[in-house]
């Protein structure tokens, strides 16, 4: 056999697939690598036109960056932010979680709950925010609150919906096999709720990061959204944007870590 | 083993299942045919133990029942294996004896490559082929069928066919066989019950004189034209046609 025969019977079909795939994928990173250079590059030529108020070059936030992070000021204030997304997500988790399991399975619940449900959507956070700082004045609470309400709504719709699209096919399936109490909660009823509701998670926590970022720029002393506040006061631009690129960064490992959890725990979804 | 006795079942006022009766022997495979809706559905969900019949009795309650459902209803977030296991979990089995045995099952049913494949990544064929072994995994002494071959190639559903023939005579199990496809009633039952339309009752009984290796396909064929000319059995497959007349023309 010719070196060349013998290097076609190695590629195996499966093995052209994968080194397709790889090809496809390093150009669509090489792609949006490239366009994200190309910005850069407008950016710098649009700092050298104006003040460096108006538009600091790429240099400078990475500058104002670098300080952030020696001075200790970053972490301190992605803490704060952490907190208030936290707190405010596992609050929305909590009470949505329980009125959404209570709609699912009784329909008067769910027509009880359903106008105002449809109102909390409606409303924009930042009238929240007007009405937490009169009733919290300045402070955690204010993010907090306004986080919650705002996921709250999209938690119970979620749970809600995982309830009721419980397959009673599935559940009659558990009765033949004598599925009953712990194995059927595992087997049945865990698998769905979270195949239901991690998709929900994932977009209610990229949600929860910029509704808190805007409340404390207004209204809470702490955290990220306070300092982008200190920077604008002190018509420090650079910093202005070195924190708008550390929340961008925030959100985007926070997707990454929970769909990486998704595709973990749901290998069958592909 | 008298399972049905004197059942009667409503929906709401519509009167289902009219004094039916049924008797089975171990190995045997009972074929149910009759018109579509008239409720051998029904009575499947009964011998499950899914319903429970307005009066009459069902002796199945101490009866290690299995029931391959005609959609193959299975766990999306579960590999075949997992699947074939789940009738399992609430046995005395450790987790490891769960997957041996699920495992030698899907080699037995054809699906030895496909055992680690979740249910989206799997043909219809294979589907039905792991419902059926989830279901012998519990290792049954009743075996329901809800016309568990409708949608699979000529190919596959021979296969299958005789896989559950083999299964039942090995096990000396007792199959429910409801269908659609009087070939395959024949080919596959030892009794062949018919019931009539709505209310249903069994209108016809008919026992199958060879056994089930010796059904060649001349005598299916020659059976299938003889059972066709019987008048309960036509009007349980003729109905459908019957009530479409632009179809009328069609029947010679």
């Amino acid at each position: 056999m010719s070196p060349k025969e013998d290097a076609a019977a190695n590629s195996t079909p499966l093995g052209r697939t994968v080194e397709s795939v790889w090809r496809i994928r390093a150009k669509s990173v090489l792609l949006g690598l490239g366009f994200l250079a190309l910005l850069a590059l407008i950016w710098q030529w649009g700092s050298w036109q104006y003040t460096s108020i108006i538009l600091p070059s790429p240099g400078e936030v990475g500058q104002a960056l670098r300080s952030l992070i020696l001075q200790g000021r970053l972490w301190v204030a992605i803490a704060a932010t952490t907190f208030h997304v936290l707190a405010g997500f596992g609050l929305a988790f909590a009470i949505g979680g329980l009125l959404g399991l209570a709609a699912g399975s009784q329909p008067w619940v769910q027509q009880a709950l359903a106008p105002a449900t449809t109102a909390l959507l409606g409303t924009p956070p930042i009238a929240w925010l007007v009405l937490t700082m009169v009733w919290f004045g300045l402070g955690n609470a204010n993010s907090i609150f306004t986080v919650a309400v705002t996921i709250g709504p999209v938690v119970f719709a979620g749970v809600a919906d995982a309830v009721i699209t419980l397959d009673p096919k599935l559940l009659e399936v558990a009765q033949i096999y004598q599925l009953r109490g712990w194995p059927l909660f595992q087997a049945l009823y865990w698998p769905h709720l979270v195949s239901r509701l991690l998709p929900v998670l994932v977009a209610g926590l990229g949600l929860s990061w910029r509704v808190s970022v805007m409340s404390e720029v207004l209204a809470t002393p702490t955290g990220i959204g306070a300092e982008l506040n200190t920077a604008r006061a002190n018509l420090d631009t650079a910093e202005v944007m070195a924190w708008i690129v550390i929340t961008i960064l925030l959100v985007l490992t926070s997707d990454t870590l929970l769909r990486r959890l998704q595709r973990q725990l749901l290998p069958w979804r592909g | 083993m008298q399972l049905l006795d004197r059942i009667y079942h409503q929906y709401g006022p519509r009167l289902i299942l009219d004094d039916v009766s049924l008797a089975v022997g171990p190995g045997e495979i009972v074929g149910l045919i009759g018109p579509s809706g008239c409720g051998k559905t029904t009575l499947l969900n009964l011998l499950a133990g899914l319903l429970s019949p307005d009066a009459g009795k069902v002796n199945t309650a101490r009866v290690r029942t299995a029931y391959v459902f005609q959609e193959s209803r299975l766990f999306p977030w579960y590999t075949a294996a997992e699947n074939i296991a789940l009738g399992l979990k609430t046995k005395q089995v450790t987790p490891l004896q769960r997957l041996q045995l699920a495992c030698a099952l899907a080699e037995a049913v054809g699906l030895a490559e496909a055992a680690q494949l979740y249910p989206p990544q799997l043909s219809g064929g294979m589907k039905q082929r792991v419902n059926l072994a989830r279901a012998f995994a519990v290792n049954p002494q009743l075996l329901l069928l809800d016309e568990p071959f409708n949608s699979l190639d000529i190919g596959t559903r021979k296969q299958l066919q005789q896989l559950v023939i083999s299964w039942v005579q090995q096990h000396q199990a007792t199959a429910i066989l409801v269908t659609h496809d009087l070939a395959e009633a024949v080919v596959m039952s030892d009794f062949l019950l018919a019931l009539s339309r709505s209310p249903a009752r069994i209108v016809y009984r008919w026992r199958n004189e060879r056994s089930p290796h010796e059904r060649d396909p001349a005598y299916v064929y020659r059976t299938l034209s003889q059972l066709q000319t019987v008048p309960e059995i036509a009007a349980s497959f003729s109905l459908e046609i019957a009530n479409l007349p632009h179809l009328r023309s069609f029947i010679p």
